[in-house]
């Protein structure tokens, strides 16, 4: 059985009227990339910053390895790496300055650093901007470099408040690639985001927050599981008659149809053969589309079965 | 630690803006009130023989005789004579005051009275009427001792030309009492106060609620109050060389005569140094907001100070002292202007070391309660 790394128990934080976690219970096990999943405003980075003791909260218990975490146990604080939402480095300081700043916080030894940091460049892929200053890098290696100075030290347990926001698509993947990394060199991860293509694919246990709240846990399949939808027709089409919704909601498993942005959502609940009925159904009424195809269901319809609305806009 | 200070030095000096105003505004500013003054200033800024035109109107000779014997003794400390004399007519030595070849005209009038004439009002002119005022009042003391004591008259005499001397000199060698060297000093104690905002800067730097690197700080195992007293050192020495500099700029560059001894003036540069950082230090740690907000907060106390100490309305300090004296006791601005003046004026001497003193507590008291409002490390929200 693996070791309890986080245990929050009951944790309460209130911003005057706003409750902002409401009675919050989280246990994370040595070796995880846990994900915290949630939209804009549901507690994520507070959740963060009581685990950190950075703020004040109204109650509740966080140990962490173990011990009561509060902000003066430096110790525990030293196995801790933190990446927070916003890009926290020293503009007047170099990539390779920054980088040993903060890893210097961490690690006295100066042969041993070195090394630490030149382990970090490379796992960023900073090795062609080491003598760049902050302003001159763009957002993707901006944000690499926020990641490189909070794990270049090696932590035991690795927290990460949405890494990738603003983030162009080569730089996701490596910094994507690099926490699954990190966490089979030894590391315990939080992970927090509101994209959950990216808590999908890297974390091995996720809970969903909502208001402060948790409404979900456990890992991606089990939380699709748990939801009545499992399969999902899409059609892209530009018009479609109020009958032939009616007609559709009809087949045999269907529960649910919705239409916006010309796609056309048919919503499954079991069944075999969805996608084979839905194109007879089309083409019985001869029904002209653009594109016809089947999606599993993804933490986003977990989100909006348990809450009732969107993760987040959907783009586009 | 070391290493900490040396990346704190790095940050500070790489910081544009901060050695934009604690280093290129003042020498610039500095520059400006050299062209703006400069003739003025380098006329009057060393204190030179004065040329006089002597008109004897007397019918008896003794008082002026006297006069004459004593004005030609007058010299300063460094040994050269204060008077150049010309004796004349009175209508010659109107012409000569008009010429400009005279910067006065002194009359002794036959009841022993003595008058001045000049032209102008300048350093100058108030040093011969210095002179005329201190001869009046042992003109008087004479008098009255050759009717009481004749034989005490000739130890009256050579204490006066002592007298004289030792007041001219007292008010106006030593030391530089030219209005315009105030501008060169208030120059630099503003540079010192300036330090603050680089206190500033590594106080916003380490705090969890004012900045974003702040909170990297704080979840590290290194206690924030090291990174911070690592980051004053460093800001302290940028900001003193800073100052130095400045100094350096003013004096050999622009050959500024400050008057005072350098290392009086270093003296109070390196405490006024060390009292901006130490208002920075504590403005940084009170309440939240970032660093805009506390730049803004930082000025306008800077601002204030300074406008009571009649850096901005001239008569304000005069006014502050009369009212309420307290206040030019605690308030930095005031303090380390009196520290600049007294050395220039006075010397190294009891008030120029009260004036350093001040400062040292000032400072002390700003850091104390800093760290201790540093202490108080909880926070509701960042
Ligand atoms: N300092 C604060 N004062 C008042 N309310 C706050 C403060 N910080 C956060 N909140 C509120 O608390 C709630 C939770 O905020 P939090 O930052 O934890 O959300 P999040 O999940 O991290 O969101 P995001 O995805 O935008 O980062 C929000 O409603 C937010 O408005
Ligand atoms: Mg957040």
């Amino acid at each position: 059985m693996a070791e309890t790394v986080i245990k929050v128990k009951n944790l309460v934080k209130q911003y005057k009227e706003l409750t902002a976690l409401d009675n919050f219970d989280l246990e994370i096990k040595e070796g995880e990339v846990f994900g915290l999943l949630g939209p804009n405003g549901s507690g994520k980075t507070t959740t963060i910053n009581c685990l950190l003791s950075l703020i004040t909260y109204d109650n509740g218990e966080i140990q962490i390895f173990g011990k009561n975490m509060s902000g003066n146990r430096y110790d525990i604080k030293a196995k801790i790496g933190v990446v927070m939402q916003n890009v926290a480095v020293f503009q007047e300081l170099t990539v390779y300055e920054n980088i040993n700043f903060f890893c210097g916080l961490y690690i006295k030894d100066k042969k041993l650093r070195k090394q630490y940091v030149e382990d970090a460049i490379k796992f960023t892929g900073l090795e062609d901007f080491k003598k760049f200053y902050p302003k001159k890098l763009s957002g993707g290696l901006l944000r690499r470099l926020n990641i490189a100075c909070g794990i270049a030290h090696k932590p035991k347990l690795i927290i990460l408040d949405e890494p990738t926001v603003a983030v162009d698509p080569q730089s996701r993947n490596k910094i994507l690639e690099g926490i699954q990394e990190l966490n089979r060199q030894g590391a315990t991860v939080i992970y927090t985001s509101h994209y959950m293509e990216e808590v999908e694919q890297i974390c091995t246990r996720i809970a969903i927050m909502d208001k402060g709240k948790c409404i979900a846990l456990g890992t991606s399949e089990e939380l699709k599981r748990k939801i009545k939808n499992t399969e999902n027709v899409i059609i892209d089409i530009k018009k479609i008659y109020d009958e032939h919704i009616k007609g559709l909601k009809k087949l045999s498993h269907c529960y649910d149809i919705q239409y916006s942005g010309d796609k056309l959502t048919i919503k499954f609940s079991g069944g075999k053969h969805n996608l084979i009925n839905v194109m007879n159904y089309i083409a019985e009424n001869n029904i002209s589309y653009d594109r016809i195809y089947s999606e599993l269901p993804t933490l986003n319809d977990v989100f909006l079965e348990i809450t009732g609305k969107e993760l987040r806009d959907r783009e586009g | 630690m070391i290493r900490i200070f040396l990346y704190q030095l790095k940050i500070i000096l790489n910081n544009k803006t901060i050695i934009f105003w604690t280093l290129l505004f003042p020498v610039i500013l500095g520059t400006l009130f050299y062209f703006a003054f400069g003739n003025l200033y380098s006329e009057e800024s060393v204190l030179k023989t004065i040329d006089v035109a002597v008109v004897d109107e007397t019918e008896n000779a003794e008082p002026y005789q006297m006069f004459q014997a004593a004005a030609e003794e007058l010299e300063y400390s460094d040994g050269t004579a204060i008077l150049n004399i010309t004796y004349t007519d009175s209508y010659e030595a109107e012409a000569l005051l008009k010429d400009e070849a005279v910067t006065g005209v002194i009359t002794v009038k036959n009841n022993g009275d003595i008058t001045l004439l000049v032209k102008e009002s300048g350093i100058y002119e108030s040093v011969l009427s210095g002179i005329i005022a201190e001869y009046h009042k042992f003109n008087t003391m004479i008098n009255e001792i050759s009717v009481e004591n004749p034989q005490a008259l000739e130890k009256a005499l050579s204490i006066f030309y002592e007298g004289v001397d030792v007041n001219v000199t007292d008010s106006h060698t030593e030391g530089n009492k030219d209005p315009y060297v105030t501008y060169f000093y208030n120059l630099i104690a503003m540079m010192c106060l300036f330090s603050s905002f680089s206190g500033l800067g590594i106080v916003v730097n380490c705090q969890r609620n004012q900045s974003d690197v702040g909170l990297r700080v704080n979840v590290s195992p290194v206690k924030t109050v090291f990174i911070e007293l690592a980051g004053i050192a460093a800001a302290f020495l940028v900001q003193l060389v800073c100052v130095l500099l400045g100094l350096f700029y003013l004096i050999t560059i622009l050959g500024v005569n400050f008057g005072g001894e350098i290392i009086n003036i270093i003296i109070t540069s390196v405490l006024g140094t060390m009292l901006g950082v130490s208002i920075g230090y504590l403005i940084g740690h009170v309440g939240k907001g970032g660093l805009n907000t506390k730049i803004g907060i930082l000025t306008g106390v800077e601002l204030f100070c300074c406008f009571l100490s009649g850096l901005m309305v001239g008569n304000m300090k005069i006014l502050v002292q009369k009212h309420c004296p307290i206040v030019n006791k605690i308030n930095p601005s005031a303090v380390l202007e009196d520290a600049f003046y007294a050395q220039n004026i006075y010397g190294a001497g009891e008030r120029f070391y009260g004036d350093l003193i001040l400062i040292a507590v000032i400072t002390v008291v700003l850091l104390i309660v800093g760290s201790i409002m540093a202490g108080r490390n909880k926070y509701a929200s960042v």
